[in-house]
């Protein structure tokens, strides 16, 4: 038996049904608490945070939309959301699909739509194509948070050196990203 | 409605993705995103790359914490707040501010008019600006200036802005903006300064400075 995708398991869930959502939680579970771990660094609120993500997941899994964001990414926006809210109080406001004024995508995307699965999978492989300076500056910024000017102060380089070396990495992954699309 | 041309520097979209910006910041990136399915796009590999390098390392969980969770899964969530409706205002703003009519407008200065969003905490003045048709008002800009159109719109010499577009003005790059209202509507824009420009012009002078706190 080939065993289901998180994305599977998201829409199970969504579907109230509690045997995927224990299989979801033994799947995603270690690598949520391994972020927030990183983030808080104290086991007990670790395990705490880890909870509240996924009850979240469980409550919106209707809300997952598999053509905008692979399950793993979204489940990982939950968490981010969750963390900064708990350790640094404070929001992180999102754009909302149900908004009225929300833009929707033009027709055309529609016919671009790769399977997220697929697209996250890709985007893996190109953060490995990265030069190792870029892909240390694009892996702070994701992962420690840290305000430019902190990456800046620690590596003892200029601000605006910092802001353009992630652009930089950043382009280059989407370089790569599109050239994987071309048929 | 057209798509925006003016959008937000990548830079900001990555550290959104990585839950680094301050709330007030986040406030103007949701509302570009809102509008603009282009950022949106570009948000979406941001945030698939900070997942894919940041939830690599697994931490073992609690042995008792998937009983303790499955018992809650029925627990009753609090409700959502109701889902407010507005003609011009996008929710990132809406949620903070409250319909546009109704809004306690303060005059800031001749053709302007702000409010305060009362609730993004990071102490960084956050306003609805609302500049009048026609208003010509040049100012310079002394700390970092972000911001959305929501509606109306103005030329200046970095380009024409309409609704949907980001505005991103750094004193170095941007140190003037010879902002012209557009003629045919009141311009709202949601606006975050981290430091108060100051008005150019001999006709203002000192006193202008004090009036102009946009």
């Amino acid at each position: 038996m080939t065993k289901p995708s998180l994305s599977d398991l998201l829409k199970r869930a969504a579907e109230r049904d509690r045997e995927a959502f224990r299989l979801l939680y033994a799947a995603i579970g270690p690598r949520v608490k391994g972020f927030v771990l990183a983030r808080c660094r104290e086991e007990g609120l670790a395990e705490e945070i880890t909870q509240e993500v996924l009850l979240t997941v469980w409550r919106r899994a209707d809300r997952y939309d598999a053509g905008r964001a692979s399950a793993e990414t979204w489940i990982f926006t939950i968490a981010r959301n969750r963390v900064v809210d708990s350790l640094r109080h404070r929001r992180v406001v999102e754009a909302d699909q149900r908004d009225p004024q929300f833009v929707p995508d033009p027709p055309e995307s529609l016919d671009a739509v790769v399977d997220a699965q697929k697209r996250a999978e890709r985007i893996g492989a190109a953060l490995d194509e990265l030069p190792e300076a870029q892909r240390e500056v694009l892996v702070q910024s994701f992962y420690e948070a840290l305000s430019y000017p902190e990456i800046a102060e620690r590596e003892g380089v200029a601000l605006g050196t910092v802001k353009s070396r992630a652009r930089l990495a950043f382009q280059r992954l989407r370089a790569i990203l599109a050239g994987e699309d071309e048929p | 409605m057209t798509a925006p041309t003016h959008h937000l520097p990548e830079d900001w979209l990555i550290a959104y993705a990585g839950g680094g910006l301050t709330e007030a910041q986040c406030v103007v990136v949701a509302t570009h995103l809102t509008l603009c399915p282009a950022c949106r796009q570009t948000l979406a590999i941001a945030e698939e790359a900070a997942a894919s390098t940041l939830m690599r390392a697994e931490a073992p969980l609690d042995p008792a914490g998937l009983d303790a969770l499955m018992a809650r899964l029925d627990e009753p969530e609090a409700p959502e707040p109701p889902a407010p409706v507005d003609a011009v205002l996008p929710w990132p703003v809406l949620r903070f501010t409250g319909p546009l009519a109704g809004q306690p407008w303060k005059w800031l200065g001749p053709g302007v008019h702000g409010v305060d969003l009362p609730q993004p905490t990071d102490g960084l003045p956050l306003r609805l600006i609302r500049m009048r048709a026609g208003a010509r008002m040049p100012h310079r800009h002394e700390g970092f200036e972000s911001g959305v159109v929501l509606a109306g719109g103005w030329d200046d010499e970095y380009g024409t802005y309409r609704r949907g577009d980001a505005t991103v003005y750094a004193p170095d790059t941007h140190p003037t903006h010879d902002q012209r209202i557009h003629d045919d509507a009141d311009c709202i824009a949601i606006v975050l300064n981290e430091s108060r420009a100051v008005v150019e012009g001999r006709l203002f002078g000192p006193l202008a400075r004090l009036l102009f706190r946009i």
